[in-house]
């Protein structure tokens, strides 16, 4: 993938092809740890609508301390013969798991070889179509290797931190839906529910292990070996949001840091170009106002001609005009939307407030990834003295919740 | 959100508030090499809205079939 200003504008359009989705294998991986009811759902919908499908439920070592935790994991194996409970030796997080169902798929069952992998989280709802759609633009496409759902909110009414959620979904939706064929497509095949190629997540050796975002990292891996990614406009999922500040926060913080781990490890521009752009613009933003404001405070005043600071203005607004424009034709694909959601979205403020909110997630990220990029070299090298300071540093970042050693999922 | 070009971080960025704050300051302290600089960034962030608009309705007519089923 080299750098085509072209393919800023017009994106690659995709080669279909043909192929018999009636004989083509597919097969789901479920992670779960503690699951609910919603698994339960979500592997009795998958046998249901998919006749073929193989579902593999891992547990991540659940603790069994309870019967109901028993009555779930029942109910899940008395789902179908198609459904196998797997279970890993020690809690390994959601890639942990992943891989475990991927070694024992490919090892331990040769006669078995499935086309298609679904991987999903365990609170996903999907409608009859969902799995349908989603493998058939997979594999109409020769040069995909993973294609992921649309993402909605199933927890949207609770209150307006997760309606505002649910309205940035429907944004996360529409930029996936631009970057198709833009640089390999869309930066992240969410963990949420994405189907991969077989050989493709073979072919670059399953997931990252303790990873921050699994997800972007082998989205990354994927289009650095130069396999193809998308959304599929008509395959619909519905996830849980958090409802809570300091559990929104933990959450974007991850994502927020994570993503930046997986910049900084990435051996080619182009598979996360839309991160490079965007933190570019974002970062000299923030160094050219704070210059500004040192200006301010400190310099002599100076003199600039008022035209240019106009022409700022202007272009400031004309952007902001466009984008309130799109965001309010973007709604009519926003399905479960309600009245409330059209306040929010018109008046401008909760969205305007949430957003600097999350800015604020992307400046603490920035603080981290220097702390923890400058802390690699100082604890190896230096006394007891530096390093306390540096263990008391990251606590302060961890109460934040600031840090690199969690996985996906928090319990 | 005040974005157009996705991204793990990105999402809550308003780089237009931003440059809003700098263009009124700029009116009362200037610094004609600042004020450039602000104008190239407002220009290359204006140019990547753009350009993903664009994406986006090419590729919304190039799959909008599929949600007629």
């Amino acid at each position: 993938m080299t750098i085509n200003l072209k393919n800023f504008i017009l994106p690659t359009r995709a080669v279909k092809t043909f192929f018999n989705v009636e004989k083509t294998n597919v097969c789901a991986i479920i992670p779960t740890y503690k699951p609910g009811m919603f698994t339960v759902t979500l592997v009795e919908d998958l046998i249901r609508w998919n006749p073929r499908i193989a579902v593999y439920v891992v547990d991540d070592s659940t603790p069994r301390d309870n019967q109901e935790t028993f009555r779930i994991f029942e109910k899940i194996t008395l789902a179908s013969n198609r459904v196998t409970l797997l279970r890993t030796p020690s809690n390994a997080l959601k890639a942990g798991a992943l891989n475990y169902a991927l070694k024992y798929i490919f090892e331990g069952r040769k006669a078995y070889m499935p086309d298609v992998i679904l991987t999903l989280d365990d609170d996903v709802v999907i409608s009859p179509t969902t799995v349908q759609n989603l493998v058939a633009e997979l594999m109409s496409g020769t040069n995909l290797g993973a294609v992921c759902s649309q993402c909605a909110v199933l927890n949207k009414n609770k209150n307006i931190l997760t309606r505002l959620q649910g309205l940035e979904y429907l944004g996360f939706n529409a930029t996936r839906l631009a970057d198709e064929g833009f640089y390999g497509g869309p930066l992240v095949m969410h963990g949420m529910l994405t189907a991969f190629r077989a050989h493709a997540l073979f072919g670059v050796g399953g997931f990252a292990e303790k990873h921050l975002i699994e997800d972007y990292e082998i989205t990354a891996r994927l289009k650095t070996q130069g396999w193809g990614v998308k959304a599929a406009i008509n395959s619909y999922a519905w996830t849980i949001v958090p409802e809570r500040f300091s559990e929104l926060w933990r959450q974007r913080t991850r994502w927020s840091y994570g993503g930046l781990t997986v910049i900084a490890k990435a051996k080619r521009a182009a598979p996360v170009l839309q991160d490079l752009l965007g933190h570019g613009v974002f970062f000299s933003t923030i160094l050219m106002v704070d210059l500004l404001i040192l200006l301010t405070l400190f310099g002599n005043g100076g003199f600039t001609h008022p035209q240019l600071a106009y022409w700022i203005i202007g272009l400031s607004f004309l952007q902001v005009a466009v984008w309130y424009v799109f965001q309010l034709w973007l709604m009519r694909f926003y399905r479960e939307k309600d009245i409330y959601d059209w306040v929010i979205r018109a008046s401008l403020i909760p969205e305007f407030v949430y957003s600097n909110m999350l800015t604020l997630v992307v400046v603490g990220s920035y603080l981290f990834f220097i702390f923890t990029t400058l802390t690699h070299t100082v604890t190896q090298r230096s006394g007891s003295a530096l390093q306390g300071l540096v263990t008391r540093c990251r606590r302060m970042f961890l109460l934040i919740g600031y840090t690199d050693g969690w996985g996906t999922r928090v319990n | 959100m005040f974005n157009f070009n996705g991204g793990t971080g990105i999402s809550g960025i308003s780089t237009a508030t931003l440059s809003l704050y700098a263009g009124y300051t700029l009116l009362s302290v200037g610094n004609v090499w600042i004020s450039i600089g602000f104008l190239a960034l407002t220009v290359a962030y204006m140019c990547l809205v753009a350009c993903t608009l664009c994406r986006y309705i090419i590729n919304f007519r190039r799959n909008k079939y599929l949600l007629d089923y």
